[in-house]
């Protein structure tokens, strides 16, 4: 049976993660952004945005996404489906539409 | 609010997926519960622990989740542990302390040069490490903490860290004024202490410092965020402690003043341990340099003087008098100057190690090359077995695969015929090389911020970079491909910082072909988004 939810985490720098967590507002995902606080007492440099996706919506997050990433300093994106995980590591625009398709090898479930 | 299996999720994606994670469980009576009993009392916003086993020493926090997620690394753990050893095995001075820093700087080094995927120089600072190896230290292992008896030694080793992380989950909720006084005592205590460190340079480290308008440690709102955080995990540290004691029946051993300079102890390692993170970090310019990482710490420092001073003063409900405060401070200064004398003394090893990490130029060329010698001694392998092995855990638990890794893996599996096998993995490199007309060295190609030298494997790619290339030179200038017979690339990675002119060495970037970063830059010389505006 194909998940029906996928969650999508990103790690970029601040001002690209506030981007992001206005882009999901439009689609009406809530997202949750977090900067990663180490012992070393030094600024926060990496921050999370974490947002649950419905599987069928994710394609568009992504294509808004995809687009947003030439102004963007991204980490890494990870899509996380139940049976499959597909993280890109320093995405740009081709390689996020390739994620797109990958998460498209999924086929749809009859009943679903 | 996220649910477990998302939570599973975040964790593993900052762990890495090889790594072993699996959440904090609060119902055992233990120490690490007691503690957290009290941490309850102090936050309510929800958070998940999650033990990381393996993977990089590492204990981080992500606090403005819902639930707030913090990684507690047992690898963080065995290294505080091993660290807290050394400066407190007080046989162990001078020369040999300095030794002894210099290698376990080394491997921590190795094992975050690794989580930042650079197998190549993570090797490479672990041959320089185990090398050198004059005195055997013994490593500190999880089983090993656990095994000590409870102390206050015990519990702020365990323990401080990781409270420092919930105290970055406790201010999500404070109105962030400062526990200790209002920001202009932070503000002059942060103008003193730069003064003491810069000296007759005060006044134009603190103008750089505002032409730069960059945010660095001694930002007011960093400064006092890690201020809060370092206050919650003292506040919650002694009560902590307290209920420990209480439940075991041992409060009348209880020494309040031995837990403040366990505290003091313990501030001073994770400097140690934050200055190769930083190190590491620096490495290859990713990072522009906070130089005021020291200033900061020692800002941090005299809050903690001052706040374990009221603490250890304070008896009941009643304020402690300002005498009783101010000959309580003394006797913590005093405390932390007789901390402060190991940790010159390991410092001193500490800092070689450091300069290892960031200078190409002073690694020792044909390190590998020791090693083998090393593990070609008797007994030597059994000294040097366990670093490997756990070292190489690590490569697996993180999928980093690379041909030094491999190499690696050799030379410990035939310990007494490893310079051997050394000779039968030479690796042949191609540098295009620049003579001619009082010239002589590697051939540079001047990026935005980096000149980058391209290293090749394959004959034809590099033949056609040459050939490409020549055009860029002066009509006196030969462009050549140097042959570099090495079975590692850092080798190669030294023999290019040591031939360009000093001046450039810290701009330098040496890419390899195959890596992915040499894709990259291609890619950018193809888009013209290599050159500099």
């Amino acid at each position: 049976m194909v998940p029906e939810q996928a969650t999508l985490i990103v790690e970029a720098d601040q001002e690209s993660a506030q981007a992001i967590v206005t882009m999901l507002d439009t689609f009406g995902v809530t997202a949750q952004a977090s900067g990663r606080r180490n012992l070393d007492g030094a600024a926060i440099t990496s921050w999370l945005v974490v947002a649950g996706l419905a599987v069928k919506t994710a394609p568009d997050i992504l294509r808004a996404l995809a687009e947003l990433v030439k102004e963007l300093r991204l980490g890494s994106v990870t899509v996380d489906l139940e049976k499959q995980k597909i993280k890109i590591d320093r995405p740009g625009r081709a390689q996020i539409r390739e994620l797109i398709d990958k998460m498209g090898d999924n086929p749809p479930d009859d009943d679903a | 609010m996220l649910d477990q299996s998302v939570l599973e999720q975040i964790a593993r994606s900052q762990a890495g997926d090889g790594v072993r994670i699996w959440r904090h469980d609060r119902e055992p009576i233990s120490p690490m519960n007691a503690v957290l009993d009290v941490v309850d009392t102090m936050v309510s916003h929800p958070y998940s622990i999650f033990w990381v086993s393996g993977g990089a020493p590492e204990t981080f926090s992500l606090p403005d989740l819902d639930p707030a997620v913090v990684l507690f690394s047992t690898r963080h753990l065995e290294m505080m542990g091993q660290l807290r050893g050394i400066l407190t095995t007080f046989w162990l001075d001078g020369p040999m302390l300095e030794a002894v820093a210099e290698q376990v700087s080394l491997r921590i080094l190795a094992e975050l040069t690794l989580r930042q995927g650079d197998p190549a120089l993570a090797c490479h600072l672990m041959a320089e490490s185990l090398s050198r190896t004059t005195v055997d230290f013994p490593r500190m292992t999880l089983m090993g903490l656990e095994r000590e008896p409870i102390s206050e030694s015990y519990l702020s080793v365990w323990f401080y860290g990781l409270l420092h992380e919930m105290g970055h989950v406790a201010a999500r909720e404070r109105d962030h004024t400062r526990r200790g006084g209002p920001d202009t005592y932070l503000g002059s205590l942060a103008d003193a202490v730069l003064g003491k460190y810069f000296g007759d340079h005060s006044e134009a480290v603190r103008k750089r410092r505002a032409e730069l308008e960059r945010i660095d440690a001694l930002d007011s709102a960093v400064l006092t965020a890690e201020i809060d955080a370092d206050l919650f995990s003292v506040q919650a540290l002694f009560e902590g402690t307290y209920r420990v004691f209480e439940r075991s029946g041992t409060l009348d051993q209880l020494n309040a003043g031995r837990l403040a300079s366990d505290v003091l102890l313990m501030f001073g390692l994770f400097h140690v341990l934050n200055s190769c993170a930083l190190a590491v970090r620096l490495r290859d310019g990713a990072d522009a340099a906070d130089l005021y990482g020291n200033v900061a710490n020692a800002v941090r420092l005299n809050v903690i003087i001052d706040f374990l001073a009221e603490l250890l003063t304070r008896t009941g409900t009643s304020e402690p008098g300002e005498e009783d405060v101010a000959g309580m401070r003394q006797k913590l200064v005093a405390a932390h100057d007789r901390i402060n004398a190991r940790f010159t003394t390991f410092d001193r090893g500490h800092a070689l190690a450091l300069r290892l990490c960031l200078f190409p130029h002073e690694r020792r060329l044909d390190a590998i090359g020791g090693l083998a010698a090393f593990l070609d001694k008797q007994f030597s392998s059994a000294v040097a077995g366990p670093d490997i092995r756990h070292f190489l855990a690590l490569a697996d638990s993180l999928d980093i695969s690379h041909p030094d890794l491999d190499l690696l893996v050799e030379l410990a599996s035939t310990p007494g015929s490893a310079k051997e096998l050394l000779a039968d993995r030479q690796r042949i490199f191609l540098l295009p090389w620049v003579s001619g007309d009082g010239v002589d060295m590697p051939f540079l190609l001047p990026g935005r911020d980096k000149q980058v030298a391209f290293v090749f494997g394959d004959d034809e790619v590099a033949r056609v970079f040459v050939e490409e290339s020549r055009s860029m030179l002066a009509p006196n200038l030969e462009l050549t491909s140097r042959v570099v017979v090495s079975p590692t690339e850092q080798n190669v990675v030294i023999t290019v910082a040591l031939s360009v002119p000093e001046g450039v060495r810290d701009q330098l970037r040496v890419v390899f072909e195959g890596t992915p970063e040499f894709g990259e830059q291609f890619e950018r010389l193809a888009d013209g988004s290599f050159w500099p505006d």
